[in-house]
């Protein structure tokens, strides 16, 4: 999941479709909280403070896998937000360590007994050739974006998203109207933000609007083809 | 700050592998010292389109296949997979059926020793 502005929803978006995948298809899933400026899908979640994704790569620590409902596991993030924050480092190096764990994902994931494919929520802008890394390693790129990107702010903003637009596998318009809903082929309408800012009031939030359903369901299917 | 690659990649997989994530411990060492001059670094070339290891529920090819560079046989295959339908065609017509079967041997896969066992079929 990544984004070219924050606050689009990327995170509400991962967490709509791990509940969808795991709640309602009974399809194990896997989270990992890789947005190393805010971890915030770890807080949305209530998962312990502990090791977390980054922790083998800085600490030679095992990550702490936190079940957070039934078939329903996340990877939290707070070690790599907080290193991010306190120590001075090349953002190349969080690049690699992320995707060391997509090479490192099916065996980890096999030794565990957790599913095999993971949704990775990341921080906004990531490069355009670290991304492209990812593809060619197989992983696919959901973008997701918010009205700007479909109103015309610059030349500039316009090739930055033409750029990211190219490399996606699937681009989602969130926080659209009614009247909007077809501006892309994935479009998430805007709901009420609920009282509990709780990942699964959230993501049932997000779901329980029929057309945001049919759109979750879509790119599931999008991005986890049956084998 | 410098992050523990290989360490990390070697704890995720429960494998104290050298090979495992060679590639991007390599890329972490690439960018401390450029590669020696008594060992040119050889053009490779582009690497078939993997299937993903986020993704893939099961790897049918061993890691090992996926790693060796292309040898002629994948090359063989790529090329007439890729070659127009009539091109292809002729160059089968003209390659010996051991040297194809060969070429398919290459492959652990399973749809693929079925394949096989049906041309070698006598």
């Amino acid at each position: 999941m990544t984004s070219l502005d924050g606050g689009v929803g990327k995170t509400t978006l991962a967490a709509a479709m791990a509940y969808h995948a795991a709640v309602d298809r009974g399809q194990p899933a896997l989270l990992i909280d890789a947005d190393w400026e805010k971890a915030e899908l770890s807080q949305l979640a209530r998962a312990e403070h502990g090791p977390g994704w980054l922790s083998p790569f800085l600490t030679g620590e095992e990550p702490r896998v936190h079940k957070i409902r039934d078939s329903l596991y996340l990877v939290p993030g707070y070690d790599a937000a907080e290193a991010y924050q306190s120590y001075d480092f090349q953002i190349s190096e969080l690049e690699k360590a992320l995707e060391a764990w997509v090479e490192g994902l099916p065996a980890f994931a096999a030794s565990r007994g957790l599913p095999p494919a993971a949704i990775i929520d990341t921080t906004p802008t990531l490069r355009l050739s670290f991304l492209t890394r990812l593809k060619e390693k197989g992983v696919r790129i959901v973008f997701v974006a918010d009205v700007r990107a479909v109103s015309r702010v610059s030349d500039i903003k316009a090739e930055q998203y033409a750029s990211y637009f190219r490399l996606a596998d699937a681009v989602v318009v969130n926080h659209t109207s009614f009247f909007a809903r077809d501006a892309a082929p994935y479009t998430i309408r805007r709901v009420p933000t609920p009282k509990d800012l709780h990942w699964e009031a959230v993501a049932k939030a997000i779901i329980r609007n029929r057309h945001n359903r049919k759109t979750v369901e879509a790119l599931l299917h999008k991005v986890f083809p049956a084998p | 700050m410098r992050l523990d690659i290989r360490r990390g990649i070697q704890l995720l997989t429960g494998r104290a592998d050298p090979e495992a994530g060679r590639k991007i411990a390599d890329l972490d060492a690439g960018e401390q010292a450029a590669p020696a001059a008594s060992q040119p670094a050889a053009p490779q070339p582009a690497p078939p389109p993997a299937p993903s290891s986020a993704l893939r529920p099961a790897t049918l090819v061993p890691a090992a296949a996926d790693a060796d560079a292309e040898d002629w046989r994948d090359l063989l295959v790529r090329l007439l997979s890729t070659a127009p339908e009539d091109v292809a065609q002729k160059l089968v017509g003209c390659l010996d059926r051991e040297v194809i079967t060969k070429a398919l041997e290459r492959r652990n896969d399973p749809y693929l020793k079925v394949a096989l066992m049906l041309i070698t079929k006598k």
